[in-house]
């Protein structure tokens, strides 16, 4: 006679929950709050990966409770028991630097009971848990964790505040007056009262099913955390290299893994570092950043080089580093929404982004741009100078296409002498079409102007204008 | 002596830089119409070589730069027209009224030699840049510059245009076509200072360009001056009057 092992899944989930409690901070500094907690949780959870990979973090909108919850049914048998593996967490945390020591935790069938019984003044009956889980008695987990629930103020649901005074006010004190009230009327009184957001949080919180009154049948797939996998990689030179054109097969080698660990892993990146290392451990670290997330290597080798070309080697690089800290998953290619359909050579400019990544690299994000009709009618703010991937609007209005318009515009109009003669600017101007006025801003900066072609003495065709507030002539462009 | 290998002639005329006198071009270079028919006849492929560096020299800004060019710019619906160091902001208005797509014209802003160097390196290679009018830094580019221009302008496929001071036309430079422009009060000259293998004929030969009919003004303005001086006299004579009492 043989044995068969059957392997199935737990019969309830079981849930921890470590609570961190309130942290008193100025509303000025509560986004910097919300993403130092964010990343000590993150760090917690990366520290507590080791004991199931069912982890996600809780940080809530309306107090200043944070923590992370554990899915451990699966780990209970790898551990010995929930006992050993809740002493072996405990043991965990207490080995982390930082503010991670105090805490509160709690142990329940569901993510938002555990959350819930963390409130829980009374210490956890482990012994009872490990018992009925032993047993595989999910009915009478449930009930004993429906019983620890009971007791709890309904204020423990920060959630729902609006729907929490609503309660309140209709008479509902504990949790259990909550339970009561579905075990009698069903849970559609009060998807009815405070709608079907907050009726599934009762459901998914007492794991019980919308209409019946029993447990749920089909429930959402436990959350797995992936925890951020930097890449490093190392590449050891035959010998200690000072030239970037010696260098650059190094480089080019290293970039090619990079590539390999984005393509497995459907990630981009957006920046890389380079550490050069020589022979005496001395350690330089250059920072490549892209404009937009990268898999593919090429644009990067392109970058690292343009900034090793003005980079001096205090060193002979023996060592060659390239660490890449952050990814992302993989996105498709995202275009701008362009309504207007006034663009249809979108594909000229695909094939120049490598060409203008690096020539940003070189000049900096300012130096590349195109200008745009925007409609007003001073001619300085109807210019707008945008990004060259942005989309310009072309639309002129028939009252400016019939107009006299110059190609060059000088964004501040320079003054003209206005001599016994007549108008000077690098030499005599001879009024040759106009006037047309512009009289506009008077909401903000009322401005007059009429403007005017004029002919210097040497032919070039000037676009001028006498401000009639100032009574000052100015140039504003030219016509060539 | 005897080993010394003699490259047949036959392939040595293969090659489009030897000059060959007042013999002109057999074979066909690409090239694209200028939009000026009268000055196309004078280029030597009937209009402005691809792949080739153009040098045009001027005083100044504003002497028909755009109007000799517009049309070349217009003629092409596909590819990027690139601007690098433009001497003042290009407005959109004018550019529009003149049929360019904006969405397709870019500027580059490369004060510095080196970076103008790079930029134009990079923008001559890609393939996306149909059109490049670039103007020379501050510090004035010598001929091993240029020449990198040149180089890379060989590399692409487009019309490649160097704008430059007139004081830089007794330089040497290895430009495939050099131009000189002068706007004047009722045409735009050009005069064609180099052109590989064309005759000599051909070069410092004045072309007159007629200009656009708007530009020539009214009849009515005409009078204008003798109003506008005694605007001046007045508004002149009412000012110091203003300032007398003043003191």
């Amino acid at each position: 006679m043989s044995t068969h092992s059957v392997l199935s899944p737990p019969s309830m989930h079981l849930w921890l929950s470590i609570r961190y409690g309130e942290i008193k901070s100025a509303d000025t500094t509560q986004k910097a709050d919300e993403n130092a907690i964010e990343k000590k949780l993150i760090g917690l959870c990366e520290a507590l990966y080791q004991f199931t990979p069912h982890l996600q973090i809780y940080v809530s909108e309306y107090s200043h409770n944070h923590g992370v919850l554990l899915e451990v049914s699966r780990s209970l048998t790898l551990f010995g028991g929930i006992k050993k593996l809740i002493n072996a967490i405990h043991a965990r945390i207490t080995l982390m630097r930082g503010d991670y020591q105090q805490y509160h935790f709690a142990m329940a069938h569901t993510a938002q009971a555990a959350w819930l019984c963390s409130f829980s003044s009374t210490a956890i009956d482990l012994e009872k848990i490990e018992n009925s889980s032993a047993q595989g008695n999910a009915s009478r987990l449930r009930t004993f964790f429906h019983q620890q629930l009971k007791g709890l103020p309904i204020t423990c649901i920060e959630d729902y505040p609006r729907t929490l005074k609503a309660l309140q006010q209709t008479g509902f004190i504990l949790l259990g007056d909550l339970i009561h009230q579905i075990h009698t009327s069903g849970l559609r009184s009060f998807t009815k009262r405070f709608g079907n957001e907050f009726s599934q949080y009762l459901s998914d919180m007492l794991d019980i099913s919308q209409d019946m009154q029993h447990a749920g049948l089909f429930s959402a797939p436990t959350p797995v955390f992936h925890p951020e996998i930097p890449f490093i990689a190392r590449l050891d030179l035959e010998f200690p290299v000072a030239q970037l054109d010696l260098l650059q097969p190094a480089l080019s080698a290293l970039l090619q893994k990079l590539n390999i660990h984005l393509q497995q892993r459907q990630l981009q990146c957006q920046t890389i570092e380079w550490h050069l290392i020589s022979i005496y451990q001395e350690r330089e670290t250059l920072q490549i950043y892209s404009d937009t997330p990268q898999q593919h290597s090429g644009l990067l080798l392109e970058l690292s080089m343009i900034q090793l070309e003005q980079y001096t080697f205090h060193f002979a690089v023996d060592q060659l580093e390239l660490h890449c800290p952050f990814t992302t998953a993989l996105q498709a290619q995202a275009y701008h929404l362009d309504f207007s359909q006034q663009s249809p050579s979108h594909k000229t400019t695909r094939d120049f982004t490598l060409t203008t990544a690096k020539l940003k690299a070189r000049l900096g994000n300012g130096a590349i741009y195109k200008i745009s009709y925007k409609d007003d009618h001073l001619p300085e703010l109807s210019n707008d100078v945008i990004s060259y991937q942005k989309p310009a609007w072309q639309v002129l209005p028939e009252i400016q296409q019939q107009a006299l318009r110059p190609k060059w515009l000088f964004t501040h109009p320079q003054m003209i002498e206005l001599t016994l003669t007549g108008l000077i600017w690098r030499g005599k101007l001879q009024l040759l079409a106009g006037p047309e006025r512009i009289h506009t801003h008077w909401w903000d900066t009322p401005t007059a102007r009429d403007y005017f072609m004029a002919q210097r003495h040497d032919g070039v065709r000037l676009w001028i204008f006498k401000d009639l507030q100032q009574q000052c002539w100015f140039v504003h462009g030219i016509f060539c | 002596m005897d080993h010394i290998i003699t490259p047949d002639l036959d392939q040595l005329l293969q090659r489009d830089d030897i000059w060959r006198g007042a013999r002109t071009y057999d074979h066909e270079h690409p090239a694209e119409d200028t939009g000026h028919p009268l000055l196309n006849n004078f280029l030597v492929h009937r209009g402005w070589p691809k792949g080739c560096l153009i040098e045009i020299n001027q005083l100044e800004m504003g002497q028909g730069e755009w109007l000799l060019l517009t049309p070349a710019l217009r003629n092409q619906t596909q590819g990027l027209q690139i601007l690098i160091n433009p001497p003042a902001m290009p407005f959109a208005q004018g550019l529009l009224q003149a049929g360019l797509d904006l969405d397709r014209v870019l500027i580059i802003h490369a004060p510095a030699k080196n970076d103008f160097l790079a930029a134009f390196v990079e923008i001559a290679r890609a393939e996306a840049c149909n059109h490049l009018l670039a103007w020379q830094p501050q510090q004035a580019l010598n001929y091993t510059e240029i020449r990198k221009c040149v180089l890379a302008s060989n590399e692409g496929e487009g019309i490649y245009w160097l704008l430059r001071h007139s004081r830089n036309t007794s330089q040497q430079s290895p430009a495939h076509l050099r131009l000189r422009t002068r706007i004047c009060t009722d045409h735009l000259d050009v005069v064609i200072t180099k052109q590989k293998g064309c005759e000599q004929s051909l070069l410092n030969t004045s072309i007159k360009l007629p200009l656009p009919r708007e530009w020539m003004g009214y009849q009515l303005h005409a009078n204008l001056g003798i109003t506008l001086d005694h605007h001046f006299n007045t508004s002149t004579q009412k000012t110091v009057a203003k300032s007398k009492k003043n003191y």
